[in-house]
């Protein structure tokens, strides 16, 4: 493994880790262990060279564990908004709301959202805009929500965005601030709120946010939404996320993240290229020795069964068997770390 | 060890004075304290179940087995309940070393008018039995199934101990107790936290009269007990640091809970990090050197990350320092 690999595999761990302990998962990760892993392959690490993709990966983890941790889906669901076009917007103020408690809970945490919303937001170029109708309100509602909820001090490209929809916004929205910092808690009350104002805001007759659909949006599930909509918001490629009709999209969100996964799996998992990664790593990690195989010409493999009998071999086992237990505690980390690091090599072989 | 301790408890105490639970139970309990009495901890927080357990078990002569996680305080509550009755107690670790003869006796050479004779010698546990004493069973499920027999066959609270080896029936003090301690609730380990455990009898389990769980205290009931320790702490920033410092302990025990890291903070390290951050002026090196340095590589990176959620600042260990 490169060195490079070798930090993201560690790093990936660890963020796959906390996101559980933050998020409360480990829970649910015992009681049907058969999700687990379908749970933690959900995020590939693709570059990892500045401390700005440190603080991305850290940002998107931790507030995919607050969303598990703050966010009932079904009252989440039950306040969707009619107009399906509100939805990255609702969306995304639920992420925000999840994000603040969390913010107030691990003071870390909050330094790393305020630290990549400053990331994203200082790369978003003003170039190609130069009406109204080129700002999507939802880029300046996101603007918006940062600015007022998370008193973040947005720079003039921002500003200028914002300006466009600024009298919408500040309509709708400036008066209800504080009933929103105040109601963080009480996700009913806020999720019913927004959606409100959503509605009443009529936005979208006159915006060009045009059907942009695409399959894998409308089924994912409601994190992976969000997960999405951060990735998006990172790149400032906010394509709209309308659909049409999201109720639909939501009660089949499961069983096609699931399937995607498997799929994924079984490009890959085939046994020859397993194997191959196999002998890779064992050159790899025998390279870096001082050791060199001069020839492995008269080598042999035999089988334990071909040289002695079934009875001895059988006592032999006892004996080795005799002989370990008192490393018990020793296997059991040596077996925790290999788990670990066989679950990281899996992932390579998954394409990056 | 004396033969005979030839104690009786000899007052009543109450229960809601000396435990501060809501309860007008009052028990017996000795007035002089002897050697195997333990120290008490001025501070030591009780949780109301398992106070209320454990206390039965020495007011009623009941059998109490308290499960839960790693440095809950199981152990600790015992000891410092008996501390407070002074009721001698003995602590006994039920590792896989712990054999049958080291609890019975065995045949031992000794000398006697310049003469080798053998002698039976009685263990730990006949001697125990015939005293007005708190005997602890810790790890309780790593016991090896040999010693699990024996104990078996003291866990009835009438029932009498049969020394086969010297011929000899031993009667149980009216004032013997016996408690134990354990990880998992007798199932042997299903969650592949607790390896080494072993499946408890259910004929064993059965004996047993009680069994509460004890899970982590809350995180303002461990501030209580740090701020108890550091009265220096008690303002503002201070209880901001604590809180802090709770949560990181908090998240690794949940890490410990889902198999990704094998170390955990209890309340105990949480303390010793309190005091060594006093001593070396700096949070981040007492972690290091408190608890960190337990862990292995891989749970470095893992803890490192717990921490900077909690901080909000970066540990040598973290992978973005690494990187550079
Ligand atoms: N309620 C409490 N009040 C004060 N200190 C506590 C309390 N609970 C735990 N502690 C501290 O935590 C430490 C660990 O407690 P203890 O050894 O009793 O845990 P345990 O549950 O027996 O752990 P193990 O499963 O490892 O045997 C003790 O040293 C004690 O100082
Ligand atoms: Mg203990």
């Amino acid at each position: 493994m490169s060195k490079e690999n070798n930090i993201k595999e560690k790093f990936k761990i660890a963020l796959i880790s906390t996101e559980n302990v933050i998020s409360d998962d480990y829970l649910i990760k015992n009681k049907k262990s058969k999700n687990v892993k379908k749970n933690i392959d959900y995020f590939e690490i693709d570059t990892l060279n500045s401390r700005n993709e440190f603080v991305k990966y850290r940002a998107e983890s931790d507030s995919r564990a607050l969303l598990k941790k703050f966010s009932n889906e079904d009252i989440f669901k039950s306040n969707f908004p009619r107009n399906s076009a509100c939805k990255s917007l609702y969306e995304f103020s639920e992420k925000i709301r999840c994000e603040l408690l969390g913010s107030e809970m691990l003071k870390g945490t909050k330094l790393n959202f305020l630290e990549n919303y400053e990331n994203t937001l200082s790369k978003i170029k003003i170039e190609n805009i130069k009406s109204k109708e080129d700002v999507k309100i939802s880029e300046a509602f996101e603007i918006y929500i940062l600015k007022n909820f998370f008193n973040l001090n947005i720079n003039n490209n921002c500003e200028k965005i914002l300006s466009y929809w600024q009298k919408d916004l500040k309509n709708a929205f400036d008066k209800h601030v504080q009933f929103f910092k105040e109601n963080l808690q009480n996700q009913k009350i806020y999720n019913s709120k927004i959606s409100e104002i959503l509605k009443d805001m009529n936005l979208f007759e006159s915006n060009d946010e045009t059907q942009n659909n695409n399959e894998d949006q409308d089924d994912a599930s409601k994190s992976e939404n969000n997960q999405e909509n951060q990735d998006q918001n990172s790149d400032q490629d906010q394509s709209s996320q309308e659909t049409q009709d999201e109720n639909q999209g939501i009660d089949t969100e499961y069983d096609f993240s699931e399937h995607q996964l498997e799929e994924n799996l079984s490009d890959t998992d085939t046994e020859k290229e397993n194997s191959e990664n196999l002998m890779q790593k064992i050159n790899n990690s025998s390279s870096d020795l001082e050791y060199k195989i001069f020839t492995t010409k008269f080598d042999e493999i035999a089988k334990a069964e071909n040289l002695e009998g079934f009875d001895e071999i059988i006592k032999l086992r006892k004996n080795l068997d005799q002989q370990l237990v008192s490393f018990q505690d020793l296997i059991t980390k040596l077996a925790n770390k290999l788990q670990r690091q066989l679950l990281a090599s899996q992932k390579k072989g998954m394409g990056i | 060890m004396e033969n005979n301790l030839n104690i009786k408890p000899d007052i009543k105490i109450s229960v809601n004075q000396t435990f501060g639970i809501d309860s007008d139970m009052e028990i017996e309990a000795f007035s002089k304290k002897n050697d195997y009495v333990p120290e008490i901890d001025k501070n030591y927080i009780f949780d109301r179940d398992t106070t209320l357990a454990i206390l039965s078990g020495f007011a009623f002569n009941k059998r109490v087995l308290i499960q839960g996680y790693h440095g809950t305080g199981k152990s600790t509550h015992i000891e410092q309940i008996a501390a407070r009755l002074n009721w001698p107690c003995i602590r006994i670790n039920l590792d896989s070393h712990v054999s049958r003869i080291d609890l019975i006796g065995k045949d031992a050479i000794t000398l006697k008018d310049g003469k080798q004779i053998t002698e039976f010698k009685e263990g730990i546990l006949p001697w125990a039995i015939q005293n007005s004493i708190a005997l602890v069973f810790d790890e309780y499920d790593a016991g090896r199934p040999d010693v699990m027999f024996v104990i078996q066959r003291v866990l009835e609270a009438d029932g009498n101990f049969t020394l086969l080896d010297k011929n000899k029936v031993i009667k149980q003090n009216k004032f013997f107790r016996l408690f134990a301690t354990t990880n998992t609730v007798g199932l042997g380990d299903t969650t592949g936290l607790y390896h080494g455990t072993q499946q408890i009898n259910q004929g064993q389990m059965d004996r047993w009269n009680i069994v509460s769980t004890l899970n982590y205290l809350s995180l303002e009931k461990e501030m209580e007990i740090v701020l108890a320790k550091n009265k220096n702490l008690n303002n503002a920033k201070g209880k901001e640091k604590i809180a802090n410092m709770i949560k990181v302990a908090s998240l690794t025990r949940k890490g410990f809970i889902s198999g990704d890291i094998s170390t955990v903070m209890s309340p105990r390290t949480v303390l010793h990090w309190v005091e060594n951050s006093d001593i070396f002026k700096d949070t981040g090196y007492a972690f290091r050197i408190t608890f960190l340095n337990k862990c292995d590589e891989v749970e470095k990176n893992i803890i490192s990350e717990y921490y900077q959620r909690c901080f909000g600042e970066e540990l040598p260990e973290s992978m973005l320092n690494i990187r550079a």
